[in-house]
This record gives C-alpha cells, sequence and structure tokens, in this order.
C-alpha cells in the first residue's frame, strides 16, 4: 500500500516537473529584421521596444510590429492555441509576458502602426513614464484586453467619415463630397466609427 | 530690402572670443540680421549648430559645411519663410531621434542641399507649404530620409535619398507631392500612414524592399513612377497597399520586383496603363475588393497574377503575355477571357525545387489539367489582343546573333565530321 503510494506520488511529481519543464520551454525568439514582417499588416518588424510576438503552441511564432497588431490578430484567431504572448520592456526592450506587464496609452507616444500603447516591466517605470507624460493612462493586461485601439485619433475618423458617406451616398445630397469636414457629420461619425471596426 | 554680406571667416577672426558667440558665428551673424535679409556663408566647415526663427535667406558661398553631433538638429528652422540654399549638413550624433534639418512652421524652402546623416534626415513637424528640392541625402538605414508629421501641402522635388529607413515618410500628413525624387537601397522608398489626398509622380524607388507603401491612406494618385528592382528581401514589392482606398495608380512602370504589386484589405483603388514587367509575381490580391485593373500590360512574370480571398474586382482590357487569344469580332480584344493562374506559386510554395521546372512542358500540361483554386484565380473578362503601351525589351544585337550561329553550325558540323571519321 504504502509502495503504491509512493509510486504515485512519485508520478505526480514527475508529471508537475516535466510540465514546469514545458512551460519554460516556450522562449520568446529574436526577432530578425532582414526578414521578420507583421503577420497582420505586413511592415518590417523592427527589434525595438515595440515588437511584440505570440507563440503558438505548434511551435510557430507570429511577430507583430506593434501591440495594436497582436491584439487585432487575436481578435480574429479566437481558436488559435497560443503557448505565450511577449511583449518588451519600453527602456531596455527585455521579453515579458503579457500578463506581466504593465501598459501605457498616451496619444501622443509613437508607436509604428499608431496604435499608441507601449508596454513596461514594471509597473513603477510604467507609472513613472505616464507622471512624466501628460494625457497618458496606465493599464494591466487585463484591462488593455478591453481597450478600444483606436488608431490615430482624428485621422482613422476621417478615412472612416468618407466611406460611410460613399456608402450613403444615394441616401444623401451631395454635402458628403465637399472637401471640409461638416462637424456635424463627424460627429455623427464617431458613433458609427465603434462599431464598424 | 537690404542685403547684408558677411565674411564669416575674416569677421570670427576679429572678433574677440568669448562665450557662445565663438563658437557660434553664424548663429550670432543670423541673430543680428533683421527679417528679410540674407546671410552668405563664405565657404569652409563650420562646427555648430544653428537656429532660424525669422525669414531669412541663408546662402553658401561655395563649399560650405555645417557640422554637429549634439543632439540638437545642425539646423533648426522655425516661423515662415526661412529660404536655405547650397549648404551641406552633417550630423554625426547617433542617438535615435538625432535629425541633420529640423523644420516646423510654414513657406519655407531649402534648394541645393547635402545633407548627411547616422539618424534622420530632414523632419518636418506641423510644417506647412514647405519646398525641399534639388538635394541629395545620404543616411546609414537607421532613421527616415525626409519625415513629415502633421504636415501638409509641402512639396518635396528632385531629391536624392540613399541608405535610409523610409526615403520619404509621411505621417498623417496631407495633400503634398512628391516628384521626381530617387529613393534607393532604404527600407521603404515611400511610406505614407494615415495620409490622405497626397501625389506621387515621376519618382523612381529602386533596390528598396518595398518601392512605395500605401497604409491607411485615401484618393493617393501615383502616377508615371518607377519602381524597379525591389526584390532582394524575401519580403520586398514595387508597390504595396495596405488598406489603401481610392489610389490611382496610373502609368507606372513596375519592373524586375519580387511582388509587383501587393493589394491587401484595399478597396476602390484604381491600377491602370501600368508597365508590369518582369516581376516574380505581377499582381498579388489578399483580401481585395472592388479594385479596377484595367488596360495593364503585364510581360514576363513568372506568375502573373493571384488573388486570395478578393472578390468584385474590375478586371479587363489588360495585355497578358501568357494569354491564349481570339480575337473574332476585329475590336481589339480577346472573345476567351484569361485566367490568371498562379498554379507555379501553389506548386512551389509547398516544394521549392518544383521552380526548376518553370516554364517546363510537362509543368504548363499540369497547369492545364489541374487548375488552381477558383478563389486565387484572376480572370480578365476581355484581355487585350496587342500590347497598348510600348515596351523595351531588351535585344541581342545583330552580329552577336550571326558569329553565335555561325560558331554553333561550325561546332555541330564539325562534331558531325569527326565523328563520321572516327567510324
Amino acid at each position: 500500500m504504502k509502495k503504491t503510494f509512493l509510486r504515485l506520488f512519485g508520478l505526480v511529481g514527475l508529471i508537475l516537473l516535466l510540465a514546469a519543464c514545458g512551460n519554460e520551454e516556450v522562449k520568446p525568439v529574436e526577432i530578425n529584421e532582414s526578414t521578420d514582417t507583421c503577420e497582420v499588416c505586413n511592415m518590417m518588424v523592427a527589434n525595438d521596444q515595440h515588437a511584440t510576438q505570440i507563440a503558438l503552441e505548434s511551435g510557430r511564432t507570429l511577430v507583430f510590429d506593434d501591440l495594436g497588431c497582436m491584439y487585432e490578430w487575436l481578435d480574429g484567431h479566437a481558436e488559435e492555441k497560443i503557448a505565450a504572448e511577449f511583449v518588451r520592456d519600453y527602456h531596455n526592450k527585455e521579453w515579458v509576458l503579457v500578463d506581466e506587464a504593465t501598459f501605457v496609452y498616451n496619444q501622443s507616444v509613437k508607436t509604428p502602426m499608431a496604435y499608441n500603447v507601449i508596454s513596461f516591466k514594471d509597473k513603477q517605470t510604467a507609472e513613472e513614464f505616464a507622471a512624466e507624460h501628460e494625457g497618458s493612462t496606465v493599464m494591466t493586461a487585463t484591462e488593455l484586453a478591453e481597450h478600444s485601439w483606436e488608431r490615430n485619433q482624428e485621422m482613422m475618423m476621417k478615412n472612416k467619415m468618407e466611406h460611410h458617406s460613399h456608402d450613403q451616398a444615394e441616401g444623401m445630397d451631395h454635402s458628403g463630397e465637399t472637401e471640409n469636414v461638416d462637424p456635424q457629420t463627424e460627429e455623427s461619425d464617431s458613433s458609427h466609427g465603434e462599431d464598424t471596426h | 530690402m537690404k542685403k547684408f554680406t558677411m565674411a564669416l571667416l575674416v569677421f570670427s577672426c576679429l572678433s574677440i572670443p568669448t562665450g557662445s558667440e565663438a563658437s557660434s558665428p553664424i548663429q550670432s551673424i543670423i541673430d543680428t540680421t533683421p527679417a528679410g535679409g540674407t546671410v552668405e556663408i563664405e565657404a569652409g566647415e563650420y562646427e555648430e549648430t544653428i537656429v532660424i526663427d525669422k525669414p531669412l535667406i541663408i546662402v553658401g558661398k561655395g563649399d560650405v559645411l555645417l557640422r554637429s553631433c549634439e543632439k540638437e538638429p545642425v539646423v533648426t528652422i522655425a516661423g515662415e519663410g526661412v529660404k536655405i540654399k547650397n549648404i551641406t549638413v552633417e550630423h554625426c550624433g547617433e542617438e535615435e531621434k538625432d535629425t541633420a534639418v529640423s523644420i516646423t512652421g510654414s513657406h519655407h524652402l531649402l534648394d541645393g542641399m547635402k545633407i548627411e546623416t547616422r539618424r534622420f534626415g530632414i523632419m518636418l513637424v506641423e510644417a506647412n507649404d514647405v519646398t525641399v528640392q534639388n538635394s541629395e541625402l545620404k543616411g546609414r538605414n537607421r532613421g527616415n530620409g525626409i519625415d513629415l508629421w502633421k504636415s501638409n501641402q509641402n512639396q518635396i522635388e528632385n531629391v536624392k535619398v540613399t541608405n535610409v529607413t523610409d526615403g520619404i515618410y509621411l505621417e498623417q500628413s496631407h495633400e503634398n507631392v512628391l516628384s521626381k525624387n530617387s529613393l534607393e537601397n532604404s527600407r521603404y522608398g515611400m511610406h505614407l500612414m494615415y495620409s490622405n489626398q497626397n501625389v506621387l509622380q515621376e519618382n523612381s524607388s529602386t533596390s528598396n524592399i518595398t518601392g512605395a507603401m500605401l497604409m491607411e491612406t485615401d484618393k493617393t494618385s501615383v502616377r508615371h513612377n518607377m519602381f524597379e528592382a525591389n526584390k532582394s528581401n524575401v519580403n520586398a514589392q514595387g508597390l504595396l497597399l495596405y488598406e489603401a482606398y481610392n489610389t490611382e495608380v496610373i502609368e507606372n512602370e513596375i519592373r524586375g520586383n519580387r511582388v509587383g504589386v501587393y493589394i491587401e484589405k484595399a478597396e476602390k483603388n484604381q491600377l491602370v496603363s501600368n508597365k508590369i514587367i518582369d516581376n516574380f509575381i505581377g499582381v498579388q490580391f489578399k483580401n481585395a475588393n472592388e479594385n479596377k485593373i484595367s488596360q495593364n500590360t503585364f510581360i514576363g512574370n513568372v506568375n502573373e497574377a493571384q488573388a486570395i480571398e478578393s472578390s468584385a474586382n474590375k478586371v479587363d482590357n489588360n495585355y497578358w503575355d501568357a494569354a491564349s487569344l481570339v480575337d473574332m469580332d476585329g475590336d481589339g480584344k480577346s472573345e476567351i477571357p484569361y485566367h490568371a493562374d498562379p498554379y507555379f506559386l501553389t506548386l512551389t510554395k509547398s516544394v521549392p525545387e518544383y521552380q526548376l521546372f518553370f516554364q517546363a512542358p510537362g509543368l504548363i500540361l499540369l497547369q492545364n489539367l489541374l487548375k488552381s483554386p477558383d478563389d486565387q484565380l484572376l480572370t480578365d473578362s476581355a484581355p487585350l489582343m496587342e500590347m497598348s503601351l510600348t515596351v523595351e525589351k531588351e535585344t541581342t544585337s545583330r552580329v552577336g546573333l550571326w558569329v553565335m550561329s555561325i560558331l554553333m553550325i561550325i561546332a555541330s558540323t564539325s562534331v558531325f565530321i569527326l565523328g563520321r571519321k572516327r567510324k
């Protein structure tokens, strides 16, 4: 009896050990600037603090040039089996698991695809950055998952508005064709903008 | 308007070297010259950074080199109406944001400049109506050549940009005209993001990873440009449209790229009267709908076109050199629609070694037997019988051809005669 118990105990221990090994095996890959392109937007991925990556359970790694692109991919691939998601520290470019990182959204921070979100290894450095830069929002990974990923504010709005007006061209008069942005149209579109993307 | 001519070298020798004035002779003249004046700089090398924030004309007399490795840009331009001519600017700083020339404000002119930088060349931030022309810019592939941010109605003309990240980069910048520029050995020749109604014309973008990249743009006009030999990178292409809308790509020459034109998630674009020649893939579509591809000439592309998950694109009246054509009513258009089949591409993607069989008779037979899935075909409803554009093809010289033929004849007859003798 005691022997079987011991064996069982040993087996459980071994499984746990193996499982732990398995987890550690998922490591971020180096970015190769000459060949890596973003899975979503096709841009070359610079080996900088904005690069992110997803390791799939199949062993394949996807790289992204901007945090926002990674979330856009996640949005469209809910069924994929993901082993790990990595982002980088804004200051020292160290790879960090998404869940352990802290994020700052600030419209004046430039990122490759203008999603304007950066990541930090420590909560403290993120808060320091936010304190130094006006208009920053500090977020945890869970909060980031709820982030709207609005790109480059009024630009996107204008783009959408023009398409919106094309779509509705038949129902409307020529006001949609004028060059000037009619504040009224813009306003009505900002509410529309959210459900189009 | 008064004209102030300053012999700088003399000036700096005469003046007693005190404080900052001695180390920045040009700046002190700029400061003392009233708005609207002219500052002429004598030939020579100057190790300083200058700031011009009032309407002035700065002219280099002979070879003038302004150089600095400081954090600040070598030349900072602000306000209105600053004109700088014939000056070489070199920034030797290695920091990420180091910039040779920084511009804000409006109505400035840069003419005949030579700029060397290790990071950014010219940076326009909220600058409007600025002209940069007849200049050269060289970098170290670690920063953009000319970088526009929230800058509208600027003209960039006849500027040669080499070895930078993006030759000319536009973000949230509208109605700019980029013409007759040459962009080489960089990441992207021209890169537009969130920028509308810009005009790219008569530029030449060669040997970059991508000739021109249009992302999140509306109403861009791309005319008479040359996108050539953007092929050394595995992700290279001549022109890339991603989420670009209402783009006019007209009368460009797209030659010898890995992919000629790549279009993804882009709608209502027009690709008309272009020469798409000698590319590995002529045109590639992915999730691209409602685009118009008409009157283009496709010659010598290894794969002419591939369309993935794309529909409602209007493809007609193109000339395809690989098409079998029959014109029964004499209108110059074939009655047989042409399916550009990326069969070779599909085949070599899984087994790259099959590339050896390019244009092998067996492969052509296979392609006719086993067509690619319908959703990958791009179908021209009425292909043209004759090419509408004149295309210069490489031709072997007549003499060379004769010499070659005679040599061949001699070789074959000698083999024949010698072989018989041995018997």
